[in-house]
């Protein structure tokens, strides 16, 4: 089992030290401050994060502030406090924690506490599910996933979207595999076939059918009786197939090609599309009824450039029954520089390339060789879906404003509120500085 | 020990639990010696190189109980 990822948000050095002892064995961060804290839940990979109530001297409870934000995150809360009135324990727990522990008796506490967490299905499931069937540390990811998976056992559809390569059909047996149906997982790529192919593939067929049919075959829509049929790129698929496709989902029935008798199969529809779903029903080559069938729940998986916290976990997912590889610091920045086209199978095909071709230690040379450099990014960052839609909704200098604001923010939180400091290492005016203070002040009171 | 609720200002629907000055210097003293007792319990096993910090940070958490004790001592008697 790896590691536990754990955030300790305490504002006590002392306290800190004490709990991070008692942790060991895991991979442990802190945060002194609710900022920090914030930061870190924001944007790191936790499983279990332990939040004191009280962070500062003359704090009012912000650790009851940061409880949804970690919730949201999927992480396993647990508050410690020194305080623990009816008030904060119900409150605490009506904001989603898990456990509420008062401080003292650290060294029994937090072992039951790992004890419970590993123990209740959500953590051990989210370890297991992270760091072996869909490999992730995105925060954003697992989230979207981990609330997927909720849903993995009634009949709704799941529509998944997302680049080539970024793990559709990983993710579609995933959700096969914890719906707990008993049949089959039965992948079909709409793209690989015509549409008279694709008919006979779905539906099956009797012997005589057509010319080809010199047996009866079983369709894939059969196949997955009481399992999870998963159409890959439904976007290439015919108005006329998913005409047929449609009457199949609704009725639970269908006719083989060249059979007067309907066969039944109670499937699930799990579908994915890299295609703009937009923009096929706009173009009309989706049709709006189809759609509503297929996309009970939709699932955005992001491409590996904007989630590269995942790049060296995959490699080592990928290398993990053959030959390790190091990587020098050069070729490891040159790696998350890479704009990775081609996603996750992309990166799996660079890894069997150098696992075969080099001695385990990779130099910048070794990958520069087998990344071109006109596919590497131009510097060391890449915009967020979040910020290029920001910037749609309100303008690139809006948008370049909302930067602004973060780094200023951010690096007064790790200066402690020092002005000059942030003044001089962001080498801003005080007219900017001030600016994004009010205007956080603003936001704060709203 | 009461709580004041501040009037008016409600997040997520819920009102925010005020701590008042008093509490929080019961609190802020109650924290500091169990954090104390808990350091004193790691303290045994702790490894040589940590100990160091360990042993100071209590240092400083005791002349923080002084300093609040004697805050305490301060306070008028009711």
């Amino acid at each position: 089992m790896d590691k536990l990822q754990i955030l300790v948000i305490e504002d006590d050095e002392l306290i800190r030290e004490v709990i991070t002892a008692n942790l060991a064995g895991q991979s442990i961060d802190t945060a002194g401050d609710k900022a920090t804290a914030e930061r870190k839940l924001k944007t790191g990979h936790y499983d279990i994060c332990f939040i004191d109530l009280l962070l500062g001297e003359n704090d009012d409870y912000s650790g009851l502030k940061l409880i949804p934000l970690a919730v949201s995150k999927g992480i396993y809360s647990v508050v410690m406090s020194s305080c623990d009135t009816e008030e904060t324990i119900s409150q605490a727990y009506a904001l989603g924690c898990k456990e509420f522990y008062v401080k003292g008796n650290e060294v029994s506490n937090i072992a039951a506490i790992i004890a419970r967490y590993m123990q209740d299905d959500t953590g051990k499931n989210a370890q297991k599910i992270f760091s072996t069937d869909f490999i992730t540390n995105d925060p954003a990811t697992r989230s979207m996933i981990t609330e997927a998976l909720k849903y993995t056992q009634g009949n709704l559809p799941i529509l998944i979207l997302g680049p080539s390569g970024t793990g559709k059909t990983t993710l579609a047996k995933l959700l096969h595999e914890h719906s707990k149906r008993p049949g089959e997982f039965v992948a079909s790529n709409c793209a690989a076939y015509t549409e008279d192919l694709l008919e006979a593939e779905l539906f099956g067929y009797k012997k005589g059918a057509f010319t080809d049919a010199r047996e009866t075959r079983k369709g894939k829509l059969s196949q997955a009786d009481k399992g999870t049929l998963f159409l890959d790129e439904i976007g290439a698929m015919s108005r006329n197939m998913q005409t047929k496709l449609l009457k199949a989902i609704e009725e639970k029935s269908f006719y083989p090609l060249g059979s007067d008798k309907p066969e039944y199969s109670d499937f699930r529809v799990i579908s994915a599309t890299l295609e703009d779903m937009q923009k096929l029903l706009t173009e009309g080559r989706l049709r709006f009824d189809f759609f509503q069938r297929v996309h009970g729940m939709t699932i955005t998986l992001s491409p590996l450039a904007q989630r590269k916290c995942d790049i060296f976990p995959l490699i080592g997912a990928f290398t993990k029954k053959t030959k390790r590889l190091a990587f020098e610091p050069a070729a490891k920045e040159y790696l998350l520089a890479h704009n990775w086209p081609g996603n996750t199978r992309e990166l799996k095909r660079f890894v069997e390339i150098i696992t075969t071709g080099t001695d385990g230690q990779i130099t910048l040379p070794t990958v520069q060789r087998h990344l071109p450099r006109s596919e590497a990014a131009s510097g060391p960052t890449t915009i967020t879906q979040a910020q290029y839609d920001h910037a749609l909704e309100h303008g690139l200098g809006g948008a370049l404003d909302s930067v602004a604001a973060e780094i200023i923010n951010r690096n007064l939180s790790e200066n402690h509120g020092k002005k000059a400091a942030t003044l001089t290492q962001l080498k801003i005016s005080k007219c900017l500085l001030y600016s994004v203070l009010a205007k956080s002040k603003t936001t704060e009171r709203k | 020990m009461s709580f004041v609720f501040r009037a008016g200002e409600v997040e997520n629907n819920r009102e925010e639990i005020i701590m008042a000055d008093n509490e929080k210097l019961y609190h802020n003293l109650k924290s500091k010696t169990i954090g104390l007792k808990s350091a004193a319990e790691l303290l045994e096993k702790c490894p040589p190189e940590k100990k160091d910090k360990v042993i100071r940070l209590m240092r400083e958490a005791a002349q923080d109980i002084i300093m609040l004790l004697t805050e305490l001592e301060a306070k008028p008697k009711s």
